[in-house]
């Protein structure tokens, strides 16, 4: 545990280079478009309206109380959905930095995180311009969702760490999440509520995606589950400890293997 | 004090064969009870050092000489802490600059000057003088202007000019290099070299792999000659060798 514990704590502290570099390339994605990172938003807004449109005419729901719950969902699931998927080549993408300074692994998962929580603030002003629009949420329900967002980077983050350090050792991980993303998209209560389903929901119940991704949406729908907070800060600190461990035993491997 | 002692140091490099980096693979191996693993799934071992005893102290400029896949740069790596030996110790002392593959960490979308502080950063610079640091490397370089455009727009030989800058900014108490001459056109060679010279001469140790004689006998006093991943000759030389 100890060079886990090492890594992750030299890996905080240099934030001078993931910080910056999380910005940095983010300038450097856009550097040449007029938007710049409104890009990002941009393209997420136009999902949000032509999802919108779409669904709320499949499922005869008002667009009034679609787009909400559209925009929220799409932005949660762009930053969950992009940590999880980019993180198997997160070491393998940077192995020439891996390999020519001797920075901590973490770091790059910082890197990496920060860059979509980048994307992910840029992506909030729909959903504050959403919320202009429709009416804001409760107090006490915009807390339980900031908490669920606390709960959601936790687990991110410790995702992030084993992902890469698998996907450094098995090339074939990331093309494996790519494929199952997609699903997951519909197995995940974004286009709709968990109160829309009519029959059986246990494809919901069961999966951790879909819970991560409710206790951060669905306090502003106004649907509270208590259980739901206990387990994913559980499983928060059982992956920590995953985290730490496997980091511990391959950190010295990585540099070999990307 | 600076030193670097390696003692009975090993490096087994890890070469992961198609197959065995395949987690689908390794799923099915586990789902059938390892039956059908008769292909190649195990991962080979490359001995890329072995026992290797080296004592270094103030005043060492070791040129490191050897054939190609010797484990030069892998000693170099070794000593810059990026590898970790799966055998004995390594122990070190004094602050480390390496120049080893230079625009690494460079985005050619970003200006020059951005990417300066990208660097410094990785460098581990201290960012309170950053301003002056880029005014120091825009001088050394030469790119003036293009200082401000993107590095994509840069020749070959003005990427270098600003790595080179970029990397020789500072010296160090132990300069590890690895093969890092010849930049730009004769004018600025002139400038590197002088730049190498100085910062070799502010290092306390210097240990720079190369293929060239003539740079080492003009650099270094000691050379090791390395052969197959082991230290087979270690001398003190003076001049020629």
């Amino acid at each position: 545990m100890r060079v886990g514990l090492d890594d992750i704590i030299s890996g905080v502290r240099r934030r001078d280079v993931w910080l910056y570099f999380a910005f940095s390339d983010t300038r450097a994605r856009y550097a040449r478009s007029v938007l710049g990172p409104w890009w990002i938003t941009l393209g997420t807004a136009i999902g949000v309206i032509g999802l919108g449109m779409v669904w709320s005419s499949v499922m005869k729901i008002n667009l009034s109380e679609m787009l909400p719950n559209l925009a929220v969902g799409l932005v949660i699931w762009f930053f969950l959905s992009g940590v999880i998927s980019e993180s198997s080549a997160c070491y393998v993408n940077q192995s020439s930095l891996i390999k020519n300074y001797n920075l901590p692994l973490f770091t790059h998962n910082l890197r990496l995180i920060s860059k979509h929580a980048i994307n992910f603030l840029h992506n909030l002003a729909i959903v504050f311009v959403v919320f202009v629009i429709y009416g804001w949420p409760s107090g006490t329900n915009a807390l339980w969702s900031l908490l669920g967002l606390l709960i959601l980077f936790a687990n991110l983050i410790w995702v992030s760490v084993v992902l890469s350090i698998l996907g450094a050792r098995f090339r074939d991980l990331g093309a494996s999440i790519d494929a199952l993303m997609p699903i997951l998209f519909f197995l995940t209560p974004i286009l709709y509520k968990k109160s829309d389903i009519l029959g059986s929901s246990a494809w919901l119940d069961y999966n951790p995606i879909a819970m991560l991704f409710s206790i951060v949406k669905s306090p502003l729908a106004g649907e509270i589950d208590f259980y739901s907070y206990i387990i994913m800060a559980a499983v928060a600190i059982i992956g920590w400890f995953v985290a730490f461990s496997i980091l511990s035993a391959k950190k010295q491997k990585v540099v070999f293997w990307v | 004090m600076s030193k670097i002692t390696l003692n009975n140091l090993c490096l087994d490099f890890p070469v992961v064969s198609e197959t065995g980096a395949s987690l689908r693979k390794h799923l099915v191996r586990i789902g059938t009870g390892g039956i059908i693993a008769s292909d190649h799934a195990k991962t080979t071992y490359v001995k890329a050092l072995t026992d290797v005893n080296l004592s270094l102290v103030e005043g060492d400029r070791v040129g490191l000489i050897g054939h190609n896949g010797a484990g030069k740069s892998t000693l170099l790596r070794v000593l810059a802490g990026i590898y970790h030996p799966s055998a004995g110790t390594i122990r070190r002392e004094g602050s480390i600059r390496t120049l080893f593959e230079l625009g690494v960490g460079v985005d050619h979308e970003l200006s020059g000057r951005k990417n300066i502080s990208r660097l410094a950063r990785l460098y581990n610079f201290n960012l309170a003088n950053l301003d002056s640091d880029i005014n120091k490397i825009e001088e050394f370089s030469e790119l003036g202007g293009y200082l401000d455009l993107p590095v994509r727009s840069y020749s070959s030989g003005m990427q270098l000019r600003l790595l080179f800058a970029v990397a020789t900014l500072y010296p160090s108490d132990i300069l590890l290099i690895d093969e890092v001459f010849g930049v730009g056109d004769s004018g600025f060679q002139v400038r590197a070299k002088a730049r190498i010279e100085d910062i070799m001469r502010e290092a306390k140790i210097v240990v720079m792999a190369s293929h060239s004689k003539e740079i080492i006998s003009s650099f270094c006093n000691k050379i090791i000659r390395m052969e197959a991943g082991r230290v087979v000759e270690l001398k003190n030389i003076k001049g020629d060798f």
